[in-house]
């Protein structure tokens, strides 16, 4: 993805949408575009679409391949709050995970008639989301990750045990925190995880993937799926006790 | 400080983490050999204590506008760059009378 001229697109496109519909209510002006598809705006009244509502997300996606616009707006409306979760958490910038969420159902919209329907949606979504959020990183060069992977292997002399580091990983800091003090140390922590195992963690844990659907979100082996989570897992809590160790110090 | 995982520890992380598809990974460790009932509960109590501090990272709320905005964006990319429409019926040839 060429995520400048992209971004330069969308935020052309963005403008013509303040023009055309200031407060964004989802509802345009009268100077609607000419061509202008009529997707249902996810924000509608409730009660205006309770046929769309009781829909799967993948009877929502045969309707609208088969040509009824209305079902877009509830699959964006469905997985808004639960992909931008994943999309800052994964990326740690709300603008950010704007622009891939965008970029993400902008995808739906032009691949939809490549889904397999034997597939279920929502793994199928995360892998787009996914992507693009990969995209981005790479494009932005964030950081050189720093695989903890290479250190859990079996047989590495003079190491610790994984049990001792998880049970002192979740002691608590010594010194009292504040709720936002407490969640700005794990999203530093998170945050300073390399990208593919915060990514698989991210998955697993809030959106409580099974290893096979992030086999397919990530495309890769289920053996790896197990070996990058285990790596995940070490190595959050090796960052959390090092940031721990560092916040006890400093108080 | 390298740290070592072993097969208990990987097991409890499986069993936590993919307790839901139960094809995958039972009680019973399979695919773990040498694993005992008792050393794979203490992991697992350990790892849910360490898991549960990852319920502290804050879910930020996306911007009410943010599907309305979206929706609008792939309506205007749609109609800027003339993307086929999804399942359109084809034309009949055009009969000149």
């Amino acid at each position: 993805m060429n995520t400048s001229s992209s971004n330069r697109q969308r935020h052309a496109l963005e403008a013509a949408v303040k023009e055309t519909d200031p407060d964004c209510t989802g509802h345009g002006s009268d100077n609607s575009l000419p061509g202008r598809s009529n997707m249902t705006q996810p924000n509608s009244s409730p009660a205006a679409q309770p046929a769309v509502r009781t829909l799967s997300d993948e009877e929502l996606l045969e309707a609208y391949r088969l040509g009824d616009r209305k079902p877009f707006g509830q699959l964006v409306e469905r997985y808004q709050r639960e992909l931008f979760h994943f999309l800052v958490r994964f990326l740690g910038d709300r603008a950010a995970a704007e622009d891939v969420f965008q970029e993400t159902f902008l995808q739906v919209h032009q691949s939809a008639a490549q889904f397999d329907t034997q597939r279920r949606f929502r793994p199928w979504l995360f892998t787009i989301a996914a992507n693009k959020a990969r995209d981005l990183m790479r494009s932005q060069a964030r950081r050189p990750t720093n695989p903890l992977q290479a250190s859990i292997n079996p047989g590495d002399e003079g190491s610790g045990q994984f049990l001792d580091l998880m049970e002192s990983a979740q002691e608590m800091p010594s010194a009292p925190l504040e709720k936002r003090e407490l969640q700005g140390l794990v999203h530093s922590t998170v945050m300073g995880m390399p990208d593919h195992l915060r990514e698989i963690l991210l998955l697993s844990y809030f959106h409580q993937f099974p290893y096979r659907q992030i086999s397919e979100i990530l495309v890769i082996p289920l053996g790896t799926v197990k070996s990058r989570l285990h790596a995940a897992v070490a190595c959050f809590a090796e960052k959390w006790r090092q940031i721990n160790e560092n916040n006890t110090t400093s108080h | 400080m390298k740290t070592q995982m072993n097969n208990d520890d990987r097991c409890a992380i499986d069993l936590l983490l993919d307790q839901r598809d139960p094809s995958m990974n039972g009680w019973g460790n399979g695919g773990y050999g040498n694993t005992s009932d008792m050393a794979v509960a203490r992991r697992m109590r350990s790892l849910k204590g360490l898991l549960g501090i990852l319920s502290a990272l804050p879910a930020v709320e996306p911007d009410p506008t943010l599907g309305a905005r979206t929706v609008q964006y792939c309506e205007l990319v749609h109609a800027a760059t003339g993307v086929v429409e999804i399942n359109q019926p084809q034309r009949p040839a055009q009969i000149d009378g």
